[in-house]
């Protein structure tokens, strides 16, 4: 059964076929628990998810808009359906760009009533007659559509977490996510047995693709036929206890036979763990991190062939010169927490970084040593130019 | 308008003349040589740079920095503390495919281990895709055993996204407070 919680928003699905009902399931139970909830009249909806590909759809449609002109809705298709003050997820559908959707009309909804704006206070208009909610909603849905490719890219990796306050309960408590409950925890405990063996690797089934991950290679074999997209839905959704994920031990010879018979393609091992974290934990961190203490970072990560999230660099420089906790990481760099956080839970799934339990943080100021900033305003522009932001 | 230097090292087919090429806004001036032996590790390298390669950056402040590549010969390491002076820092590269990898790595990091000590270091491996032994682990441990724990990447030299990340880190060691001027 869903959770539900006071702040869920209710949201309706109309003109689904079994399939995508089910996703929406998977979704609401999944990564949106506690956030969304369906339900199934969008009488009763704060928000309506609309399959503008299903039969008689665009009947249905002006239907629904006639009785519900003001009910934000997200429209899915296969094809592109631009219609104002409406958001629009292509099919097949990406949970991470489902969930930002979701998120804005969460949000908007928050900020209406903060403002005493109720929806359901408001007059009904015909569907051709926006009122002026409505017209601003629209004007803001669609600036916000008009995101950035690359900074979309980063949501995915990073979500989109706002700042925490450590001293409240309730907004850390929001910032950890169990690894072991998704396919990384899976994987991670797969590379950590891989990593023990003098050679060969572990043989993971149970996945669209069989596949095979060497430690001692640093690769990882899988079939041709699994998309990227196909690999991200599947880390968002919580493993379920029927799984049938297994793990067996195999041999170098093993291996080199079943590399000679099947098409299985390689792909470095540690970037398709860091890959799968950053998925994973968009912006959050294993559950257990202590927030307070340093950081321990063995070595630089290989970023040439790794996904380079924001700071990452400024991060890594500043926590092998000066161990860091991760609250502090983010107010000494001025960046936000999402940032440290997700970096922090790709580096700790190819265990690169942990935790320093052994000391307590000294409280004192907290300032970066920069052995000689005279050079500072010099080496910020050559960074601009590198960055091609001069 | 000021004028600054940032050094490429590295042995011989390392990529150094490759890698100032894909930073630079100038044609890179090399000096390169036919070489009179062929290394059957590099038989696609015809030429050695026996003096030195040059590329140029110009910054919007009209700031310069010129690249400068070391020649890769160990003949040619009287030029290398001359060369280092005044100096912003120092990007190394280490061709994965010749006979002793970290042996290279360590000569390198001990010929421009006072430069280093006044500036950094970012460490590019080239060519992992034809031998990918040692791996970066083994390069990791080794630099323990030297005490440092500079950036050190696997790198194209012909990709500019590559290089670009190296000199970014090289950045970032030396300031890590550095935010981007836009």
């Amino acid at each position: 059964m869903t959770q539900t919680t006071n702040k869920s928003l209710r949201v309706a699905a109309m003109g689904m076929d079994k399939q995508t009902q089910k996703l929406l399931e998977m979704v609401f139970n999944g990564p949106g628990r506690g956030d969304y909830v369906l339900v199934e009249q969008p009488d009763i909806a704060e928000a309506c998810i609309f399959d503008l590909d299903g039969m008689d759809a665009s009947k249905l449609w002006t239907k629904y808009r006639v009785q519900h002109p003001q009910l934000p809705t997200i429209i899915l298709s296969i094809t592109l359906q631009d219609v104002a003050g409406n958001l629009f997820v292509k099919k097949p559908i990406e949970i991470d760009k489902l969930l930002k959707s979701l998120g804005k009309i969460k949000q908007m909804k928050e900020e209406e009533v903060a403002t005493g704006e109720l929806p359901h206070l408001m007059v009904k208009s015909h569907a051709g007659h926006l009122s002026s909610t409505q017209t601003t909603r629209t004007a803001k849905l669609s600036s916000e559509i008009a995101v950035e490719e690359e900074e979309e890219a980063f949501h995915q990796f990073c979500g989109y977490n706002a700042d925490i306050n450590p001293d409240r309960s309730d907004e850390v408590e929001k910032i950890y996510y169990e690894p072991t409950n998704y396919l990384q925890g899976f994987f991670e405990k797969a590379y950590s047995i891989s990593l023990q063996l003098d050679s060969g690797g572990i043989l993971v089934e149970g996945l669209y693709t069989p596949m095979i991950l060497s430690a001692e290679r640093n690769q990882l074999f899988c079939g041709c036929d699994s998309t990227e997209n196909q690999l991200r839905t599947m880390t968002l959704l919580p493993l379920s206890k029927s799984s049938h994920l297994r793990m067996t031990t195999l041999s170098e010879a093993e291996i080199q036979q079943r590399l000679a018979v099947g098409k299985l393609a390689a792909q470095p091992l540690d970037s398709f763990l860091w890959k799968m974290a950053l998925w994973t934990s968009r912006g959050k961190v294993p559950k257990g991190t202590d927030l307070s203490k340093n950081i321990v970072l063995l070595h630089w990560p290989n970023f040439t062939r790794l996904i380079v999230t924001p700071h990452a660099l400024e991060i890594s420089a500043l926590w092998i010169a000066q161990p860091q906790s991760l609250l502090d990481t983010a107010k000494l760099l001025d960046i936000p927490q999402r940032y440290v956080f997700s970096f922090f839970s790709a580096t700790c799934a190819i265990k690169l970084a942990f935790i320093d339990r052994r000391l307590d943080k000294r409280p004192g100021s907290l300032t970066i040593t920069s052995p000689d900033n005279t050079k500072r305003g010099l080496f910020k522009r050559l960074l601009a130019r590198l960055l091609g932001q001069e | 308008m000021s004028q600054y230097k940032l050094i490429f090292t590295g042995p011989t087919g390392a990529g150094k003349t490759t890698a100032i090429a894909t930073l630079s806004e100038i044609p890179v001036v090399k000096t390169e040589a036919k070489s009179s032996y062929r290394n059957p590790r590099h038989e696609h390298k015809e030429t050695i740079t026996v003096g030195l390669d040059y590329g140029l950056v110009k910054l919007k402040n009209n700031d310069k920095i010129h690249l400068y590549g070391t020649p890769g010969q160990e003949r040619f390491d009287f030029m290398w503390e001359i060369l280092t002076e005044g100096g912003l820092g120092l990007i190394l590269l280490i061709d994965n495919t010749r006979v002793a990898p970290l042996e290279d790595l360590q000569f390198f990091l001990k010929a421009f281990d006072d430069f280093i000590k006044e500036t950094s270091v970012a460490i590019g491996v080239t060519r992992m895709d034809l031998n990918h032994k040692p791996a970066l682990a083994d390069y990791h441990r080794e630099l323990r055993t030297l005490g440092i724990n500079p950036p050190i990447f696997d790198v194209d030299a012909r990709s500019k996204k590559d290089v670009s990340l190296l000199l970014q880190a090289l950045l970032y060691s030396l300031d890590p407070n550095l935010k981007v001027e836009r």
